[in-house]
């Protein structure tokens, strides 16, 4: 690391995050750093908290669940902002992709006027610059032809070119951080590949956090990666050095759980 | 000697009419034989389903044969009541297979009831014997749906299917919602039912390493046409299709994949991937190196 990028904040840096429900410990104190550029994955299975951990970051917790520790995003302090401020956060300085678009994305709105109206609210651009960077964003994502996926409703667009709408709408306000849950969750294998492949190239502009119970996907594009179970972070480590040589038990489970993780002749 | 099991020829599918008529499937060709597992692979809207949903029956195909024990198999509801009890299907996402209201005991007990199986007291002896046969436990009986895990619902599925002891299974993306520690439970759980009930099956999934452990055959489909068939052990270790190449490849070592800067660029760009692009990947897989490995 240069001398530049030390005295720069890290886009995201976590310190002690507590979940708890009701008197129930969830995340018990959770601490995880995100550079510039850099992509970690959370990997764990289904209920080892990666995914509360994540909404936590953006302060999207329902009700029933309290959240305390430090969140800087590029050294400020959010987790101290009120509701109204966060609102300005989401969406702008963090984008979010989800596992199914289909379910996130409001059906009556063109794929277009969703990115529009998330510019507008978070550059403060005049409509006709909004709608160039909506359509320039979406070509970015390489969908197909400039007018007809800007004008697409959400349904007309196939599951991969849903998710790179979505990509889109997550980076068009050039966020500090991405927060990915399960991008690639709901797609083919060939159409994962393409999505880690794109969100990897695009995303480099920030830093990414990427969720997922898929070693192999977050072992494709990660730079770190964090491997969860029940509420804690039991090994992080550069990807290449984790798959390579796992210490952690839960490591080697999930390894050899992965499609390719284990040798296949 | 004796007809195979099952014996596809030509097999047609199109849905809709006139200008209409998309061609789901062009022309499909196998024979299945009793204990055979043959694997179908492709992506979503390649036709793998549309053509087992055919031998189910829940779709007529537009042409082409279709013979079980050497009989002609019509569709469904023209199908005679041993006809239909041969061939059973599960599916993807047993929440929705699965009758909310229903318990375990009830909805095993289903089929069993309809065809007259029995009295209460046999039937109930059958339902604790497909239970046990599918792992689950006694005590699960009287469980309502949502209150199982999704392995556990998948074997509720399983039971049902085989309560009418088919000789072909057709297992429908039945492991792809589940996590892969459950997915690895499953699919031994049905290479056990194969081996012990000598149970064809037709296995369509994405997943290499299931299709790897449980298929002797396997049969790529893209979009409506079949691109590649052959035993497992040829098709997955020599793969000629790019669509074959790049499934491997994104299962087994997608970090291999993704470090090839010109793959890379070309799935970004969501470009066809040519078979010649992978070659590469390729001698990385056949050289046996799995993600850790990758540089």
């Amino acid at each position: 690391m240069n001398a530049a990028a030390t005295s720069m904040p890290p886009s995201l840096a976590v310190a002690g995050l507590r979940i708890s429900a009701g008197g129930k410990v969830l995340v018990p104190g959770l601490s995880l750093t995100i550079g510039r550029g850099e992509i970690v994955g959370m990997v764990g299975a289904s209920g080892s908290g990666k995914t509360i951990s994540a909404f936590s970051l953006a302060r999207l917790l329902p009700d029933t669940l309290t959240q305390s520790g430090e969140i800087s995003l590029e050294g400020e302090r959010i987790d101290r902002l009120s509701e109204s401020e966060m609102r300005k956060v989401r969406g702008g300085r963090i984008g979010m992709v989800f596992q199914d678009p289909l379910s996130s994305f409001n059906p009556l709105r063109t794929v277009g006027s969703i990115l529009v109206e998330s510019i507008c609210r978070h550059q403060r651009l005049p409509a006709r610059q909004a709608r160039e960077l909506a359509i320039d964003t979406l070509a970015t994502m390489r969908l197909p032809g400039r007018k007809a996926s800007v004008d697409a409703y959400p349904h007309m667009l196939s599951g991969g070119q849903r998710q790179r709408a979505m990509i889109g709408l997550a980076l068009v306000n050039r966020p500090a951080l991405i927060i990915a849950d399960e991008p690639t969750t709901a797609l083919d294998p060939t159409i994962q590949l393409q999505i880690l492949a794109l969100l990897r190239h695009q995303a480099s502009s920030a830093a990414c956090l990427f969720i997922t119970h898929d070693i192999g996907a977050a072992s494709a594009i990660c730079d770190r990666l964090a491997v969860m179970n029940e509420g804690e972070i039991v090994e992080e480590g550069p990807t290449d050095r984790l798959l390579a040589s796992p210490t952690h038990p839960f490591t080697r489970e999930l390894l050899s759980h992965a499609p390719g993780g284990a040798r296949f002749r | 000697m004796s007809s195979p099991l099952l014996q596809i020829r030509d097999l047609v599918i199109d849905y809709g009419k006139g200008a209409d008529r998309f061609r789901a499937l062009h022309g499909c060709s196998f024979d299945l034989e009793p204990g055979q597992v043959m694997a179908v692979v492709g992506e979503s809207g390649s036709g793998k389903s549309s053509l087992v949903r055919a031998v189910a029956g829940l779709v007529a195909p537009a042409s082409g044969e279709m013979l079980l024990d050497g009989q002609v198999l019509p569709p469904l509801r023209q199908r005679p009541p041993h006809t239909r009890r041969m061939i059973q299907m599960v599916f993807q996402d047993p929440g929705a297979s699965l009758n909310p209201l229903h318990r375990v005991q009830a909805i095993i007990e289903e089929p069993l009831r309809v065809t007259g199986y029995g009295d209460a007291a046999g039937r109930k002896r059958r339902v604790a014997e497909l239970m046990d046969m599918t792992q689950l436990s006694a005590d699960l009986a009287t469980r309502r749906p949502r209150e199982l895990s999704g392995g556990q619902k998948q074997r509720v599925a399983i039971a049902r299917a085989l309560a009418m002891e088919p000789r072909i299974l057709i297992a429908d993306e039945a492991l792809s919602a589940l996590d892969f520690t459950t997915q690895d439970h499953v699919s031994r759980l049905l290479s056990d039912l194969r081996r012990d009930l000598n149970l064809a099956m037709l296995f369509v999934s994405h997943d290499m390493r299931s299709v790897r452990r449980m298929a002797d055959d396997v049969c790529v489909i893209e979009k409506g046409h079949v691109v590649e068939q052959g035993a497992v052990s040829d098709v997955l270790y020599n793969p000629k299709s790019a669509y074959t190449r790049l499934l491997l490849a994104a299962a087994l070592n997608p970090r291999a994949a993704l470090s090839d800067p010109r793959l890379a660029e070309a799935l970004e760009n969501g470009e066809a991937v040519s078979e010649d692009a992978l070659k590469g990947v390729m001698d990385i897989i056949r050289g046996g190196a799995l993600m850790g490995d990758a540089r």
